[in-house]
């Protein structure tokens, strides 16, 4: 079986919760329990520079997971390949490291393999205030619980 | 021919925060420099009033995503003062273990992703990734380790929640030490490394005398606790703080300016390294020296080895608390809620960190007064800019002076959203 590594980023400040919502789902799926325990790591990261450190175990297969704010409609799910397609997504942060360059970082320093996938959740204004995730990023988080869920019941199989 | 040389940095890169420099040249002289801190007061002094005293520490961790545990620790010991409460030994190794954590994390990303560019001549870290993988990757790994640190006693690395007045909520486990010494030790070899390169890099030779002030501690190098102390030779209390250092408002900061005695003076790493070199481990120093270091200095640009040598020092101090733990004494006391006025100053990262409370019999807060390193460090910055262009020769094009301004500010780290806490309002009515 081919090894996954899927890393949610996110903190408990509303909708930016959603790489982690996403993440505790799956690590309490049924079907998660049918693959054997090596070959996949679910982990969450609290900032873009932990999810780098994260990357350093070199899984041939990675999903990142965060929330995105492009404008679109909220709830929209971006499924991304960054290293075949050139993406804009450099943060606005002055000091910390968005994810544009940690991903950027991790192909400089040999982390990444070619099967990366980014997916970003769109979200609207994030609310820190704000307990829990809106209705419609749940329902988009879900919808990519249970696209992981067909992946690990594909896996399960081979 | 009078020459006239107007430059703008709109924006200051690789700072945390929004600044800004203007400096105006005429005939080879400054005629205005002004470092011009724009980011919103954020009024974290009067949105702590009336809050009940259990409030603070999460409130002041919002201050900075990367120096909480500073404004925690700062908070903590004012607050406990007041309550006429001290802490046992345990919880004052393990709060130390807890800055330990914070001075790796914030030091690994300003010297690797912040100011390594400018000392190897890339513009950014993600340039600089290609050419020097295993610097960045070095970097990564000790700032992720003072992550984990923070993160064990702070449920959480960014804005931590685990510190409370009297202790910690939550005692470390077993297992999360085992794991956390393991990474310690494998982490030396890197520190250790880090100073090495760091004494090695070819840093501008600028010397110029300069005041510093840092705490000082008989027994330690300091983090928690000592004397305020300042290379003229005056050392004195946390409460006799504001009897020697004034806060100023200027036009075009919103933050304040602080002067010693009506001077402008450095606190951070090096200010620290300098006034307490000797309280550092016999076998840390000699491992510096080995590597070329000499403290004091007043080469403002060896502060990025002044960061690198705390980085080791870290590691060694964080394994050797760790040694030392047994578990024994509890983990969060007793105090009893009291008025009173407690006073607050630790070394956060960036230097000098003082805190002041008034509180009422039921514990809510009526007065706060905060004063971040930054804010410190303003005057010193400008003062900084004016001697090292100066010395490197106002005659030079535009694109060259420009650069070493923000090489100059970006080594003293300034963290802007830190520093703007307060603005002193007055509201004229006709």
């Amino acid at each position: 079986m081919k090894k996954i590594h899927i890393i949610g980023i996110g903190s408990y400040w509303g909708d930016d919760y959603a790489g982690w919502y996403v993440c505790e789902k799956l690590v309490a799926s049924t079907k998660l329990q049918t693959l054997p325990k090596s070959g996949i790591c679910i982990e969450k990261a609290n900032h873009p520079s932990m999810a780098l450190t994260l990357l350093e175990k070199k899984y041939p297969n990675v999903f990142l997971i965060d929330a995105v704010h492009s404008g679109q409609a909220p709830g929209l799910l971006h499924q991304l390949h960054p290293l075949q397609h050139s993406i804009q997504i450099h943060s606005v942060s002055s000091h910390g490291l968005g994810l544009g360059e940690t991903i950027e970082i991790a192909n400089s320093l040999g982390y990444l393999t070619d099967n990366l996938t980014l997916y970003g959740i769109e979200v609207g204004d994030i609310n820190p205030l704000q307990n829990g995730l809106s209705p419609n990023i749940a329902t988009a988080c879900q919808r990519l619980v249970t696209r992981f869920e067909n992946i690990f019941s594909t896996l399960a199989k081979q | 021919m009078t020459r006239k040389l107007a430059i703008k940095v709109p924006m200051l890169a690789r700072v945390e925060g929004e600044g800004a420099l203007e400096i105006n040249i005429r005939d080879n002289k400054i005629k205005k420099l002004q470092l011009q801190i724009y980011e919103p007061p954020r009024l974290f002094e009067k949105l702590l009033v009336d809050r009940s005293c259990d409030e603070v520490l999460d409130t002041v961790a919002r201050i900075c995503g990367i120096c909480p545990v500073a404004y925690q620790m700062s908070a903590v010991q004012a607050l406990e003062q007041a309550f006429h409460y001290q802490p046992n030994d345990e919880i004052g190794m393990l709060r130390r273990l807890f800055y330990c954590g914070e001075w790796m994390e914030s030091h690994g990303l300003h010297i690797h992703l912040l100011a390594a560019p400018d000392f190897l001549g890339y513009q950014s870290a993600l340039e600089m990734a290609k050419y020097h993988p295993d610097v960045l990757e070095r970097g990564l790994k000790l700032q992720n380790l003072g992550n984990q640190i923070v993160a064990l006693f702070g449920a959480r690395s960014v804005h931590p929640v685990g510190a409370c007045i009297g202790g910690f909520y939550k005692a470390p486990t077993d297992s999360a030490i085992a794991t956390l010494k393991q990474s310690l030790e494998t982490a030396l070899p890197l520190a250790k490394s880090l100073v090495t390169w760091a004494a090695s890099l070819d840093l501008p030779d600028y010397n110029h005398p300069f005041t510093y002030v840092a705490l000082t501690h008989p027994h330690e190098y300091p983090m928690n606790e000592g004397m305020i102390s300042t290379s003229n030779g005056l050392s004195i209390t946390k409460e006799a703080y504001q009897t020697h250092f004034i806060e100023t408002q200027t036009p075009h900061s919103t933050a304040l300016h602080a002067h010693l005695d009506g001077k402008p003076y450095l606190v951070g790493p090096l200010a620290r390294l300098n006034l307490n070199y000797t309280r550092l481990p016999a076998h840390i120093r000699n491992f510096a020296a080995q590597a070329g270091c000499v403290f004091p200095s007043h080469n403002m640009f060896h502060s990025i080895i002044a960061r690198a040598i705390e980085v080791y020092y870290c590691c060694d101090e964080a394994l050797r608390i760790l040694n030392d733990y047994e578990g024994r004494q509890p983990i969060c006391d007793k105090y009893t809620i009291q008025a009173g006025i407690g006073f607050g100053a630790t070394e956060a990262p960036r230097g000098l960190l003082w805190h002041r409370y008034e509180i009422d019999p039921k514990g809510l807060i009526k007065a706060a007064c905060i004063i971040p390193p930054t804010s410190q460090n303003q005057a010193r910055i400008e003062e900084d800019l004016k001697q090292t262009l100066n010395a490197h020769g106002l005659d030079q094009d535009e694109a060259a002076i420009k650069q070493l301004a923000e090489k100059v500010i970006r080594n003293y780290d300034p963290c802007i959203s830190c520093s703007t806490h307060f603005l002193d309002l007055t509201l004229s009515r006709q």
